[in-house]
């Protein structure tokens, strides 16, 4: 290895996409993917191998009785609606009352949905009779938080937003997640959050201009205090109307 | 409609329709991959089935959350099945003491024929390459990898389990990821 070399983390990445290193080992890794395009490159690389791992195994059909099961439980449920990249208010609001969220988290999400609806009014009578005032994004997981869930409600002029997240992973003390607003391949952040043992969390998005403005989010794993840009895994993202 | 020769997008979009014959498509499509995961893990029959219908039940009430951006269909669903096994083997892992990972023989792969719709073509193209490297690998590697990924253990609990020094287990690791990825750079598409 060459002496530029040196200071790299080249040989921990291996285990870092394992998710075998310890918290300490974790920290001084992710830390240094910060502001590292090299080794951020090979860890993506690596990612790429580890999620390829799963076609390597000797694949065995579960029983008949798995499928027949599965069948009997989705047929038993009510039919879905039809999503779409700009759902209907009233429709996601009720898929976020169907999830598991604590009870003050509901409260905030209709506080400043109906505060924001009465502003909304307030700045635009003429379409006071408009029926979706506000706009419920659902945010896509990604294959490092397949559980996580998360939702950005936003007024149609992209002045306020908000995010609630749910069943995202809980960080050490020295990572935060961290919001990125994304206009013509620059990158923004839009505040930082923590989230709760289980996984849920919210906060007001900070962006200079209407969040209309911005092509899509992304939420990604950052050592505490944030980075300039983003530097480790993606747990959520999802493209913003405009 | 031939469900068999839909792609997996338009499968997950027929599913956010709550069509079932979608989801069972896709379940005919990735249970295997996604039992084995399980069964890699767990070691334990039962709940590997467990798993297995959790995954589609969520694919069911989630297909609209996916996005190509996080991967393909088969990443996601191993994916999630991934984590799902390694949390159960936490909560009993006193009770296992499987160290060994089922990797594919190489030699038994069926390439696709002239007969195959896109989506199996790219499956078994996949399935090839990696089971190709891994074979490449010392069996040491293959089953210091194999711990690691499926079961979720950490180097000095995979070195305990070996009863080998930690250096060597980290060393196994390290050279195995970075042959597999020396071998499939450039095959992997992102």
């Amino acid at each position: 290895m060459s002496a530029d070399f040196e200071n790299h983390v080249i040989d921990l990445l291996p285990a870092y996409t394992l998710d075998v290193l310890t918290d300490e080992e974790t920290s001084l890794v992710a830390e240094h993917l910060t502001g590292c395009e090299i080794c951020h490159a090979e860890y993506q690389r690596l990612l790429l191998v580890a999620n390829e791992l799963p076609l390597a195994l000797v694949q065995t059909a579960p029983p008949p009785r798995v499928k027949e099961n599965l069948m009997r439980a989705i047929h038993a449920r009510q039919p879905k609606e039809t999503t779409s990249t700009k759902p209907n208010f009233w429709n996601n609001l009720s898929e976020i009352f169907r999830m598991r969220l604590p009870a003050w988290g509901l409260a905030l999400i209709l506080v400043l949905a109906l505060g924001n609806l009465l502003l909304w009014r307030q700045y635009n009578p003429s379409n006071s009779q408009t029926n979706t005032p506000m706009l419920l994004i659902a945010l896509a997981s990604t294959t490092d938080a397949p559980m996580a869930s998360g939702t950005l409600i936003m007024d149609q002029n992209g002045d306020y937003g908000t995010l609630v997240v749910d069943q995202l992973p809980t960080l050490d003390a020295q990572h935060q997640y961290q919001v990125w607003l994304n206009r013509g391949g620059e990158r923004i952040s839009g505040g930082l959050f923590s989230v709760n043992n289980e996984g849920y969390g919210s906060m007001e998005l900070l962006a200079p201009d209407s969040l209309t403005q911005y092509d899509s989010i992304g939420i990604t794993i950052e050592p505490k205090g944030g980075s300039l840009g983003p530097t480790g895994a993606k747990v959520l993202g999802g493209d913003l109307p405009n | 409609m031939d469900y068999t020769s839909l792609n997996d997008d338009t499968l997950l979009r027929l599913i956010t329709q709550a069509d079932e014959n979608a989801l069972s498509a896709l379940y005919d499509r990735y249970s295997r991959l996604v039992y084995s995961v399980s069964w890699n893990t767990l070691s334990d029959a039962g709940r590997a089935e467990e798993v297995t219908q959790d995954v589609f039940v969520r694919v069911w009430e989630k297909a609209s959350t996916y996005s190509s951006e996080q991967g393909r269909v088969a990443t996601w669903l191993a994916s999630i099945a991934r984590h799902r096994s390694i949390d159960l083997f936490r909560q009993t892992r006193s009770h296992h003491e499987n160290m060994q990972v089922d990797w594919q023989e190489v030699e038994a792969i069926d390439l696709p024929d002239g007969q195959n719709v896109e989506w199996e073509v790219d499956l078994a193209q996949r399935q090839q390459r990696i089971r190709w490297a891994v074979a490449q690998l010392p069996t040491e590697q293959k089953q210091a990898l194999g711990m690691a990924f499926f079961q979720g253990l950490s180097h000095p609990e995979i070195a305990s389990a070996l009863g080998e020094p930690l250096g060597t287990v980290k060393t196994r690791i390290r050279l195995g990821m970075q042959k597999l990825r020396a071998l499939l750079q450039d095959e992997i598409p992102a």
